[in-house]
């Protein structure tokens, strides 16, 4: 027995009211419930009323409103969307900080056996300071690009969370400018803020993977809504 | 199932699994095939397969597909080319896990 329209809208009703409108979730919950209620309906000889109320119910805990601290807990969705966007910062983690540690012994490495690149201090924390603020703008371009794209995923839901705050910190965190974040002092590599600028160096990858996902779901799910 | 726990850090190997001898599945499929191969031991949480689907995607071991199927869009997944190869590695180290398992809760057992 197959849904139709005014049964299916039924069913975007109640994702709306479970703020899903994260169009890379939305679409497949949708068919996910709506093939369980027709299931319901054919096995156990019910109308949809009653299929909707037993297949809903079932979705409550994954639909709940959630947040973690991997994104930020002042930010907060359907715990479908709060599980995804955990294991993206996840993985993402687990691919950043290998490379953070490589760069570090190779620049610690580098710093260590040519003292005479210590001198070049300042040109090379300018070189970093520049590239801090490039990221910074191309961050909020970014930003401006997804919003005006005018949908929204779990992609751009993260984006979002992560965006203000790293430009922030790519702007006051800038060794450009605040000399007490440098790397280099009185002709000494600091190891911490070696490593943090190696790390923040990396970072805007992150931006870019979700800023391509995001236009990614366009490609593959509004073509056909 | 009494401990589902055992089950989570096989998800994935067992959608890969699936996806290998069905071609291409959508999501609800996929919970209902894996529901009837346990005959209701397992229940695959909707919480769990669609972050794993969306994580096997962006990693490349598959590919997706979407249909507008009775008035709503239907997701189709399929290996590629890199989650085939993966589907045979993780597979085997399944495998290799179980056999270790055997023996270690009884050794005298043997599958062959």
């Amino acid at each position: 027995m197959k849904l139709n329209q005014n049964q299916i809208k039924q069913i975007e009703a109640f994702l709306d009211s479970k703020s899903l409108k994260y169009i890379d979730l939305r679409y497949e919950v949708l068919d996910h419930i709506a093939l369980g209620i027709e299931k319901q309906m054919e096995n156990n000889f019910i109308d949809f009323s009653s299929g909707f109320t037993l297949e809903t119910a079932k979705w409550n805990k994954e639909l709940a409103i959630d947040a973690s601290w991997w994104i930020g807990l002042v930010w907060y969705g359907p715990k479908i969307m709060i599980e995804k966007c955990v294991k993206i910062v996840k993985t993402f983690y687990l691919f950043l900080i290998p490379i953070t540690t490589v760069l570090f012994l190779f620049l610690w490495l580098i710093f260590h056996t040519n003292n005479q690149l210590l001198s070049y201090s300042k040109e090379i924390e300018t070189i970093i300071g520049v590239y801090y603020l490039l990221c910074a703008v191309l961050i909020l371009l970014f930003r401006f690009k997804i919003k005006a794209s005018n949908y929204t995923t779990s992609y751009s839901f993260f984006f979002r969370t992560q965006a203000f705050f790293t430009c922030l910190l790519y702007v006051c965190y800038n060794p450009f400018w605040t000399s007490i974040i440098g790397f280099i002092q009185n002709d000494e590599i600091i190891l911490i803020s070696l490593f943090s600028n190696c790390f923040f160096i990396g970072f805007p990858y992150l931006f870019w993977l979700l800023y391509k996902s995001h236009f990614n779901v366009k490609k593959v799910s509004l073509d056909l809504a | 199932m009494g401990n589902s726990k055992l089950y989570k850090g096989s998800l994935n190997t067992i959608i890969l699994k699936l996806l290998e001898e069905q071609g291409k599945m959508y999501g609800y499929e996929i919970t209902q095939k894996v529901k009837n191969l346990s005959k209701g031991e397992l229940n695959i949480t909707e919480g769990a397969l669609y972050p794993a689907l969306h994580k096997l995607e962006a990693d490349g071991l598959l590919d997706v597909e979407v249909e507008k199927v009775d008035n709503r869009l239907r997701k189709y997944y399929k290996l590629t080319e890199k989650g085939e190869k993966e589907t045979v590695n993780r597979l085997a180290e399944l495998e290799e896990f179980i056999r270790s398992m055997q023996n270690l809760v009884n050794p005298n057992w043997s599958i062959e």
